[in-house]
């Protein structure tokens, strides 16, 4: 029984990259999913960025949409990896992905509730959250915060306008 | 004209990989992990086999002069002529240059010995009392002055740094540190067996017979029931059992035709 309780470290270890591996694919494909179907349905909700409104841009709204979503286990074992050996993380690459594009769903939501029919100059912001005291901690945990915001509104219809 | 953000096409996200796969990501990690160590390990072995060639036992000893001054600065650590002298003797039998150990006796109550850098081999008053005869203090001096011959104090420094580098750079992998603690296990029990045959060899050069090596073993074997010591599987320990020390040594001793007949000299350093 010495070397099971020897090797415990490793045995769990090994057991949650399994966990984490299998339960971070299926989230992933679950929140891609989820997203793919959101944003079928928000999609006349335009997100444009330009310099002057349009004209007949009204009721104008602040709209935010703000999203915390951390890595699993092992995709952070596999960063941890790159942070070594170097290369393109790509592990993290679709945490991301997932991260602004639910935090745009999120805003559009929003958005969609004011019967707004355009979001202009949207913006990201983007956060690791961690222990800022401590350089090594500050993205220790793999998890990240974005926050999408911009200006909600609705195109006045031509008609009103000439009246 | 109907207004509205275009149809997103997943297949076509630019902005993730869409050819890796995570397994085969950490193969090929684990594969760069692999050679790495190996890398390493090659380095450390490099270094640890050329090192009695590149750095001479007389220049270990210029360089670590203040390990015997900071030993003699504990009050419980004496030089001991009478020692000095018997180390000097079997000097002779294991082709150590001469002058290339210092030995002091250490009073505290421990039942050990070690050999550190510079050449010096301390032996605690617990040990000494109790080995039943000169020639089993012989086997302990001669062990210890094996590692001294075989540079083990340095070797198990440069092994020790470079791995510490090693680790360092992969940060808090803590089963790493646990792989690499394990190696450094077995390096040490190897280098245990080299000077244990050391020790045959002297004692045998000194006496004619290789009883003090065995009377050491079984005196070891009595300190460790004594402490109880916990009986850890061989390979999560620095030292080798001692029953199979026992007959590594034995080994030697047929090898070369060593009797075994029964130590006679008094062992001068017991304290009542």
């Amino acid at each position: 029984m010495d070397w099971l309780i020897e090797f415990s470290g490793w045995i769990i270890t090994l057991v949650l990259l399994l966990i984490a591996f299998f339960t971070g694919n299926r989230n992933e494909k679950k929140h891609y999913e989820s997203i793919l179907r959101r944003e079928e349905e928000l999609r006349h909700i335009m997100v444009v960025l330009v310099r002057k409104p349009p004209k007949n841009f009204c009721n104008q709204h602040l709209v935010r949409g703000s999203v915390v979503i951390s890595s699993n286990y092992f995709t952070r074992l596999l960063a941890g990896f790159r942070n070594f050996f170097g290369g393109n993380i790509s592990a993290y690459e679709t945490l991301l992905d997932r991260a602004r594009r639910e935090a745009v769903l999120r805003m559009k939501e929003e958005a969609a509730k004011m019967g707004s029919s355009m979001i202009i100059n949207m913006k990201f912001e983007t956060t690791t959250l961690g222990n800022i005291h401590d350089p090594r901690q500050q993205a220790a945990n793999g998890t990240v915060e974005v926050l999408a915001y911009g200006t909600a509104g609705k195109l006045r219809k031509k008609e009103q306008s000439a009246a | 004209m109907k207004l509205e953000a275009p149809k997103f096409d997943e297949s076509q996200n630019p902005n993730i990989s869409h050819d890796t796969s995570h397994l085969g990501e950490l193969r090929a990690m684990l594969g760069y992990l692999l050679l790495t160590i190996l890398l390493v390990w090659l380095l450390v072995e490099a270094i640890v086999w050329s090192l009695p060639y590149t750095v001479s036992l007389q220049r270990e000893r210029a360089w670590f002069s203040f390990v015997g001054k900071h030993l003699l600065a504990d009050e419980s650590i004496k030089h001991d002529p009478n020692m000095q002298e018997l180390a000097d003797q079997l000097a002779v039998h294991m082709n150590l240059p001469a002058n290339s150990v210092d030995v002091y006796i250490s009073d505290d109550d421990t039942p050990n010995a070690f050999a550190t850098f510079g050449g010096n081999v301390v032996l605690y008053r617990g040990l000494l009392n109790r080995l039943p005869n000169e020639e089993s203090v012989a086997a302990v001096l001669a062990h210890e002055m094996g590692h001294i011959k075989h540079r083990d104090p340095m070797r198990g420094m440069t092994r020790n740094l470079l791995y510490s580098v090693f680790a360092a750079a992969f940060g808090s992998e803590a089963q790493l540190h646990n792989l690499v603690h394990l190696e450094s296990l077995r390096y040490s029990r190897e280098l245990e067996y080299r000077a244990d045959a050391e020790a045959v060899h002297a004692v045998v050069g000194q006496y004619r017979s290789a009883a003090g090596v065995t009377d050491l073993f079984r005196t070891l074997q009595t300190v460790e029931q004594e402490y109880k010591v916990a009986a850890y599987p061989t390979w999560l320990s620095t030292h080798p059992a001692t029953a199979q020390r026992i007959e590594h040594a034995q080994t030697i001793a047929t090898q070369i035709h060593a009797t075994q007949t029964p130590a006679a000299l008094p062992n001068r350093w017991q304290k009542k």
